[in-house]
C-alpha cells in the first residue's frame, strides 16, 4: 500500500514519516496563519501606530505565531526536543566561537530594540561611519539607513550599537547654521536687520519663535563674518538649507550691502628696476 | 459687507464658469467638455495650481470659507496654535479681562456633493507671512505650533479680511499679583469656525484662560468655549481636518 510509507520509522528514533509530515503541515499552517495575521495587522492597525512600534510588533506577531505552531506541532506528535536542547547547548558553544560577530550583531540588535536610542523613521547620523539618513529598519543582524540620495546603507547592529549616534529625534525642531561675510565698511546692524527680514519673509519653514539669530563671529581677512542660525521643523532641512544662503544674498544685494571675496593684487615686477 | 471687488464666503453654483477674486489670489473654475470642470488658482507670486473635477451632471457647487490655519505651509503640528500678541496684556490680580483678538485663517474650497456632504478640495492663504511655525517651550522639549502674530481688536472693529477671523479670550487672573500675558497657546482642532454669507467676516470659537500657580510655577490653563454670541446668520464651516477630542491645555512654559 502506498500509505505504508507513512509508518516507516526514521533511524530508530520512534518518529515515523507520517508524524513528521503532520508536524511539517502544522508548521506550514502556522507560517500561513502568521502571514495572514501579519497582513491584517499591517492593514488595520499598523497605520495608526508609531512606525517603530508597528514594525517591532509586526515581527513579534509573525515569529510568535510560527514558534507557537512549531511547539504545538512537535508536542502533538510526541517529538521530544530535549535532545535538541542538549545538542543545541553544545552546538551553541561551537557556533559561538565560530560566529562571534554574528552573535554580537544579534545581541546588539536586541539591545537596540530594547534601549531604543533611535527609532525607525528617525533621521540619524553615525559620524564614525560617515552615514546620515533615515533609519529604515533594525533587523536581526543589521540596520538599514536610507541616505538622502536614496541609497540604503546596511550597517551591522554591533557597529550601530557601539557607535556615537547623532539624532534629532528628541526635539521637534532643529537648527541650521550658515556663515555670511559682509564688507568692513558696511553697517552690521543694518545687514542683520536686512537678513532677518528676508529670512522671516522668504524662508517659510524658519520658526518665528525662536527666530533667526545672528552672531558676529570673526573679523576675518576680507570680511566681517556673521553666523546665521535658523530653527526649523526637524524633518525640513531640505526646505531651508537650499534657499537660505540664496535668500540672504539676494536681500543683501538688493540693499547694496557688499559681500566681499578674497582678492589678491599681483604686482608685475619691472626687470629694469 | 464685502470688500471692494473681492468674492465673499459662501456657496457658488457653477454651470459654465466662475471667477473668484481674493487678496493676492484669483480662482477660475470653468467647464471643459461635457463632464469635467477645470480649477485654476493663481497667487501673487505667480504660483499656479490646476486641478480637475469630473462631474457628469454638468454643474457643480463649491463652498468658499475660512478654515483653521493648520494646513500651510505644511501639516506639521497636531493641533497647537501659538498666538503672539502684538502688545502684552496686563491682567490685574484677582480680576478678569475680556479681549477680542485677530485669529489667522486659511481659505478653504469645498466641493458640495449632490447629497449635501462636502469634500475638502483646496486650501490657500491670502497672506503667506501668516503661515508660519513657532516652538512653545525650549528646543529640547518644546511643542511645534502654527504661529500667528495678532493684534487686539475693538468690539466694533473688523479684522483684516480673508486673513484673520475674530476670537474672544477671557483671561482670569487667580493670582494675588498682576501679570503680563504676551502669548496664548492652545489646541485648536475642535474649534468651530463660522462665517457670514457673502462677506469676509469670520469668527472662531472662543477660549477661556485661567492664570494660576502650581507650586512655584505660574501657569495658564486654556479651555475651549463655544462662540456664544453668534446668531442664526453665522454659518458653520465644514471641517477640513480631523476633529480631536476636546481637551484643556496648560501653558506651563511661560506666557509672557
Amino acid at each position: 500500500m502506498s500509505f505504508e510509507i507513512l509508518d516507516v520509522q526514521i533511524m530508530d528514533t520512534g518518529m515515523t514519516v507520517g508524524r513528521l509530515l503532520i508536524t511539517a503541515i502544522i508548521a506550514l499552517a502556522g507560517v500561513i496563519i502568521a502571514r495572514v495575521v501579519r497582513m491584517f495587522f499591517k492593514k488595520r492597525f499598523a497605520p495608526n501606530m508609531p512606525v517603530d512600534s508597528a514594525k517591532s510588533l509586526d515581527k513579534l506577531i509573525y515569529y510568535g505565531i510560527i514558534i507557537i505552531f512549531i511547539l504545538a506541532a512537535t508536542a502533538s506528535q510526541g517529538i521530544d526536543l530535549s535532545g535538541l536542547v542538549v545538542a543545541g547547548g553544545f552546538m551553541g558553544i561551537v557556533i559561538g566561537f565560530a560566529a562571534q560577530s554574528v552573535v554580537s550583531n544579534l545581541i546588539s540588535g536586541i539591545f537596540l530594540m530594547i534601549e531604543k536610542p533611535v527609532k525607525q523613521g528617525n533621521q540619524v547620523e553615525l559620524p564614525d561611519s560617515n552615514v546620515t539618513g533615515t533609519l529604515v529598519d533594525i533587523n536581526t543582524f543589521s540596520s538599514r539607513i536610507q541616505q538622502f540620495d536614496g541609497t540604503v546603507v546596511r550597517i551591522p547592529n554591533e557597529k550601530v550599537f557601539t557607535s556615537n549616534i547623532r539624532t534629532f529625534a528628541l526635539s521637534e525642531i532643529r537648527r541650521s547654521d550658515v556663515t555670511v561675510g559682509i564688507a568692513y565698511k558696511e553697517n552690521i546692524k543694518k545687514a542683520i536687520a536686512v537678513m532677518k527680514e528676508a529670512i522671516e519673509k522668504n524662508v517659510t519653514y524658519s520658526l518665528m519663535e525662536p527666530g533667526p539669530t545672528f552672531w558676529v563671529t570673526e573679523l576675518a581677512d576680507s570680511s566681517v563674518n556673521i553666523w546665521v542660525r535658523v530653527w526649523h521643523p526637524r524633518d525640513d532641512l531640505a526646505e531651508v538649507m537650499p534657499i537660505l544662503l540664496a535668500v540672504i544674498k539676494d536681500a543683501l544685494d538688493k540693499e547694496g550691502i557688499e559681500i566681499p571675496f578674497p582678492q589678491r593684487v599681483v604686482w608685475k615686477g619691472n626687470s629694469n628696476e | 459687507m464685502l470688500d471692494d471687488e473681492y468674492s465673499g464666503f459662501g456657496q457658488y453654483d457653477i454651470s459654465d464658469k466662475l471667477q473668484l477674486r481674493l487678496p493676492k489670489t484669483e480662482i477660475y473654475i470653468e467647464i471643459k467638455g461635457n463632464n469635467r470642470f477645470s480649477y485654476y488658482r493663481k497667487n501673487s507670486e505667480d504660483q499656479e495650481i490646476r486641478k480637475t473635477i469630473p462631474q457628469s451632471s454638468g454643474k457643480i457647487k463649491i463652498e468658499l470659507c475660512p478654515v483653521l490655519p493648520l494646513n500651510l505651509p505644511a501639516k506639521k503640528t497636531n493641533d497647537l496654535i501659538f498666538l503672539r500678541l502684538a502688545e502684552s496684556i496686563f491682567v490685574e490680580k484677582n480680576s478678569k479681562a475680556d479681549i477680542l483678538v485677530q485669529f489667522p485663517i486659511e481659505i478653504g474650497v469645498f466641493v458640495v456633493n449632490s447629497d449635501g456632504s462636502k469634500d475638502f478640495f483646496d486650501c490657500f492663504t491670502c497672506e503667506p507671512m501668516h503661515s508660519r511655525f513657532a516652538l512653545y517651550g525650549t528646543p529640547d522639549n518644546g511643542k511645534l505650533c502654527m504661529y500667528g502674530k495678532v493684534s487686539l481688536l475693538e468690539e466694533s472693529a473688523r479684522p483684516e479680511p480673508y486673513i484673520f477671523a475674530k476670537m474672544g479670550i477671557t483671561i482670569t487672573n487667580e493670582l494675588s499679583e498682576g501679570t503680563f500675558v504676551g502669548k496664548v497657546v492652545f489646541p485648536v482642532t475642535h474649534h468651530n469656525v463660522y462665517y457670514l454669507n457673502d462677506t469676509s467676516d469670520a469668527h472662531i470659537d472662543d477660549i477661556e484662560a485661567f492664570i494660576k500657580k502650581e507650586s512655584t510655577l505660574k501657569i495658564m490653563k486654556i479651555k475651549h468655549a463655544a462662540y456664544s454670541k453668534k446668531d442664526s446668520s453665522w454659518k458653520l464651516v465644514p471641517r477640513a481636518e480631523t476633529k480631536t477630542e476636546k481637551r484643556k491645555f496648560t501653558m506651563d512654559r511661560g506666557f509672557d
